[in-house]
């Protein structure tokens, strides 16, 4: 797994806490409902809440969706990991096992408890209702996600192995995959995958619409809309994870996915108000059917907004994920207790349900901590036992160090590259910008990027600065995602296309950019470092071209980068200023700097470089140092002057070219001694005899002639 | 792990909360700069929203609201809302067009810059600018004794208009995502102008365009101060709905705007 996969497996796991999270502020409010006869809930609270109400019914449109979305990308991720036999096991230990423990422990409380908040509404216990205990009959409780989770699993791998059987070819699942890729980068999916959903919920004879899906918590039979609305979930997260590029697509859509969510939502809250009875007709038809839009705007809203935002790793996040299980696995009795408790108290709602949350995390946070994190229940529900405290936000994710090669064998870390692209493809639309390319910049180098226009230049350095995502390959900066602000503190940046704002004085653009850094360069440091201290404090626009650059250059240095990237940096610069900023730069690399310098100008790449790569066509062709790039083709100039014609000469082996300028004869030659040998034998005449070593300028345009 | 290694791994992390602050404070200084440097736009947005309402409502509409102070808070709350809007419409949707046309945006985007610093610094300055338009026209209205209200209700009236830029920073922020540098402001136009006639903000409209009036953002701003007035005469929809409007708007500005940013850069 790379480190791109396992950061958005962080996001992911975050949405899933978030939603088991969610429920518990749900069941935490649903003792506040406005008009609920008494024994639907455990407690009906003195000081109901609309608010409340509509808050719960907003979080219950969307919530179990979510989760059950997330629960089918990661089946498939699991089922791709441990084989079916595998999945199995695990899926038995972590969701059958618990669910055939806790039930037996929680009901009976859970009754208790609804009885003593009963009786304490009534006045009186309530009667016992004829009871017959049937699989029909059976109830699950909150429980019943464990239950319905099983089910799917069932129907998954059966629908797995018909599907593997009949499509060996595996051309419907591309299709699949291209077009739930497609469906989730415009706002398709929102609208079709409630529709089997909206068929269900129109079935249901007494619906009320607060109840949106009726929860299956009193059946071991699977029921229709449940099955329908969370099986479409389960199976979108499962096609999700087998398509590439439609994590990419939610993670783009994310603000419009939310935004139809919360339209769809608002509607839903209107007519839930006028009607909470469905009666057939347009109201019902349309209601149901954007029950599923606001179902599905919210969940590929809410995701995609995780993997935007929170893709990174943090410790406080991985620890509520891990917790999460157990909370919501415990939270029913513990919070109904509350609920019952403080049900009489003659206070507001807007007190007593913030202390009903606050005690039941407290209560449900300390008993996961000291309880279940240390103990076996810890290691049956998450995979793992920690040992000792929580881990501190220093300790780092565990799958990004250390950095590993593509074979799996450690990395030294002493020559460990500060970026890399590894395995990069970006296509635009039917372009191929980047094709399977590899670059690698080492600690303290000069890397100077080479290739004719249009050879991906611009597009591999867009990618290391956080513009642009790779549809293929893993991209890293400071050993992070250059997506990643705290990384990109490391960076320091000149573009080509870039114009500064020009009312601006160079002094307030360096003073605006240090104050993105965490350590920056005094200013009138940078100013001396860049060389531009003559000018200052002259708006931008009324600076010379080369002055521009410069005043670029400086605003790219002044937060100290670690590595900098500088783009064509001496277009427009005259030769005065040139040597001005190359020797800048060299001091630069002297401080430990490593520089990634794109450029037209060979002779500043044979100036400054280290290394050469030379990009044509979206790949690298070739890369080493200057040395090795005209060693590559080992070539050298012959001139002299002769009385032999370049078309006699260049038909000699060795010569590759030969052509007479002004008076003087000009072979290019691989073997040059010998050439030299038979020029000297066929004429003794021969005078100003000179050879040389070819220039960068040579080796690259017969480099890029080749690949061509 | 090597010292040189360790070094190259080190990062600065997170930036604290005074680091953020001082990034949002310079970015915010930056741009006021900007448009005080940019006399082309500053004048006119500053300026012609108080000749206008000198010319018109002192001059030629004078005696009418000699006769009925309710005409004086009907125009002042007009070309207040144009003082307000056009710095927040013009100036952003033509800086934001220009700096994404110059690039500007995608080397911020590169650098470590805070999310947002540059929307909260554009959005400062439309809401300032806003109200250095509306200063002058609140102390001419006073003191020719056109505006016939107490303090209490112009304080009112005035906070409620200057909050009520943001929807116009908003329109500016999507106009300016939208369409190129130098076209901006002429689209912006073509947004705004009609919204002023037709929402009914500068004269009463017949009964039968009055269902068209919703549509316009200046419609619900100019209810809004209405209410903030207690002016009953020109109060057409409830202070909850104006509200809900002006809010509803600003959200779908910059929805778009967000969206499209994020899709095009």
């Amino acid at each position: 797994m790379n480190t791109s996969d396992s950061q958005r497996l962080h996001a992911l796991d975050a949405v899933r806490g978030f939603a088991l999270l969610l429920g518990v502020a749900f069941h935490a409010a649903l003792s506040f409902m406005p008009g609920w006869p008494p024994g639907i809930w455990a407690m009906n609270d003195h000081s109901p809440s609309a608010f409340l109400s509509d808050a719960a019914f907003v979080t219950h449109v969307f919530r179990m969706s979510l989760f059950f979305f997330i629960a089918g990308f990661f089946a498939r991720l699991l089922h791709q990991k441990l084989g079916t036999a595998g999945f199995w096991k695990n899926r038995l230990l972590r969701i059958a096992v618990p669910l055939l423990i806790f039930w037996p422990l929680l009901f009976p409380l859970i009754g208790y408890i609804w009885v003593t908040g009963i009786t304490k509404v009534l006045g009186a216990p309530p009667p016992m209702p004829d009871f017959k205990l049937t699989p029909a009959t059976f109830p699950l409780a909150h429980l019943w996600f464990l239950y319905q989770l099983l089910v799917l699993y069932v129907g998954a791998m059966a629908v797995r192995a018909v599907v593997d059987r009949l499509d060996g070819a595996q051309k419907l699942r591309g299709l699949i995959d291209r077009a739930v890729e497609f469906s989730v980068r415009n706002p398709v999916a929102v609208f079709l995958l409630g529709i089997p959903l909206a068929f269900a919920l129109l079935a249901i004879p007494m619906w009320f619409y607060w109840t949106g899906i009726p929860t299956p918590e009193h059946s071991l039979i699977p029921q229709v809309p449940a099955t329908v609305g969370y099986g479409t979930a389960f199976v979108f997260g499962w096609l999700v994870h087998r398509s590439r590029g439609a994590l990419e697509g939610i993670t783009r859509s994310w603000l419009l996915h939310l935004v139809i969510g919360v339209i769809a939502t608002a509607w839903l809250l209107h007519v839930v108000k006028v009607s909470p009875m469905a009666q057939p007709g347009m109201l019902k038809n349309s209601f149901a059917f954007a029950f599923g839009v606001a179902a599905w705007g919210w969940t590929l809203g809410l995701t995609g907004a995780a993997l935007r935002f929170l893709s990174g790793y943090s410790a406080a996040r991985r620890y509520v994920a891990d917790a999460s299980y157990w909370i919501y696995l415990a939270h029913l009795p513990v919070v109904a207790a509350i609920q019952v408790w403080v049900g009489h108290w003659p206070l507001h709602w807007g007190l007593k349900y913030p202390f009903i949350l606050v005690t039941s995390f407290a209560i449900l946070f300390a008993s996961y901590h000291w309880l279940v994190r240390p103990t076996v229940i810890g290691q049956l529900l998450n995979g793992r036992r920690h040992r000792g405290a929580a881990p501190s936000p220093a300790t780092p994710p565990p799958q990004s160090t250390p950095p590993r090669g593509p074979d799996g064998s450690d990395r030294g870390h002493g020559d460990a590259p500060v970026a890399e692209l590894r395995g990069i493809t970006k296509k635009f639309g039917a372009v191929t910008a980047l094709n399977g390319i590899d670059i690698q910049v080492r600690s303290g180098e000069l890397l100077a990027v080479l290739g004719p226009n249009g050879a991906g230049k611009s597009t591999a350095i867009s990618l290391w600065l956080g513009l642009a995502d790779a549809d293929a390959g893993e991209v890293t900066l400071l050993g992070g995602s250059p997506r990643d602000v705290a990384h990109r503190q490391g960076l320091g940046v000149m573009m080509q296309d870039v114009e500064l704002p020009k009312e601006l004085s160079a002094r307030e653009q360096i003073r605006l950019a240090s104050s993105y850094y965490s350590d920056p360069l005094p200013l009138e440091e940078t100013i001396r470092r860049a060389g531009i201290a003559a000018f200052a404090d002259k708006t931008y626009g009324k600076l010379s071209g080369g002055q521009k650059r410069l005043a670029q250059f400086a605003v790219a240095i002044c937060g100290q980068p670690r590595v900098l990237f500088l783009d064509e940096p001496t277009v427009g610069l005259d030769v005065q200023a040139r040597e001005a900023l190359w020797n800048s730069i060299r001091k630069l690399l002297a401080a430990g700097c490593s520089i990634v310098l794109t450029t037209h100008y060979l002779e500043e790449a044979e100036a400054l470089a280290n290394r050469v790569a030379v990009i044509t066509k979206g790949k690298v062709i070739a890369s080493g140092s200057v040395d090795d790039m005209r060693a590559l083709v080992a070539r050298r100039q012959i001139s002299c002057q002769s009385k032999l014609g370049a078309d006699e000469v260049s038909a000699w082996p060795g010569v590759i070219e030969a052509r007479i300028d002004r008076d003087r004869l000009r072979i290019t030659a691989t073997d040059a001694e010998d050439v030299v040998r038979r020029l000297l034998a066929a004429d003794p005449t021969v005078a100003r005899l000179e050879v040389r070593q070819a220039g960068l300028n040579e080796a690259f345009n017969e480099l890029t002639k080749e690949a061509a | 792990m090597s010292a040189q290694a360790l070094k190259n791994y080190t990062i600065a992390g997170t930036p604290s909360t005074n680091q953020l602050l001082r990034a949002y404070l310079e970015e915010t200084r930056c741009e006021a700069l900007r448009l005080v440097r940019n006399p082309g736009l500053a004048f006119p947005v500053l300026i012609m929203p108080v000749a206008l309402y000198a010319l018109f409502a002192l001059l030629i509409a004078g005696e009418a609201i000699d006769k009925d102070p309710g005409i004086g808070v009907f125009m002042f709350s007009a070309f207040s809302v144009m003082g307000i809007s056009m710095p927040a419409l013009f100036g952003l949707s033509s800086s934001l067009a220009m700096e994404r046309e110059m690039g500007l945006m995608r080397l911020k985007r590169a650098q470590p810059a805070p999310t947002g610093s540059w929307l909260v610094a554009k959005i400062v300055c439309g809401v300032v600018f806003g109200a250095l338009a509306l200063l002058p026209m609140i102390v001419l209205a006073t003191a020719t004794g056109k505006l016939a209200l107490d303090g209490a209700a112009i304080t009112r009236m005035s906070l409620t208009l200057i909050a009520c830029s943001i929807p116009f920073c908003a329109l500016g922020l999507m106009m300016g995502s939208l369409v190129k540098g130098s076209a901006a402001p002429g689209y912006a136009n073509l947004v705004y102008l009609p919204g002023c006639y037709l929402s009914g903000m500068f004269f009463p409209l017949p009964q039968s365009m009055h269902w068209q009036r919703p549509i316009w953002p200046q419609f619900h701003v100019n209810q809004l101060a209405m209410h903030a007035a207690g002016v009953e005469k020109f109060q057409f929809e409830p202070v909850f709905m104006a509200g809900a409007g002006a809010l509803g708007f600003t959200v779908l500005f910059s929805a778009v705007a967000i969206w499209r940013l994020a899709q095009k850069g």
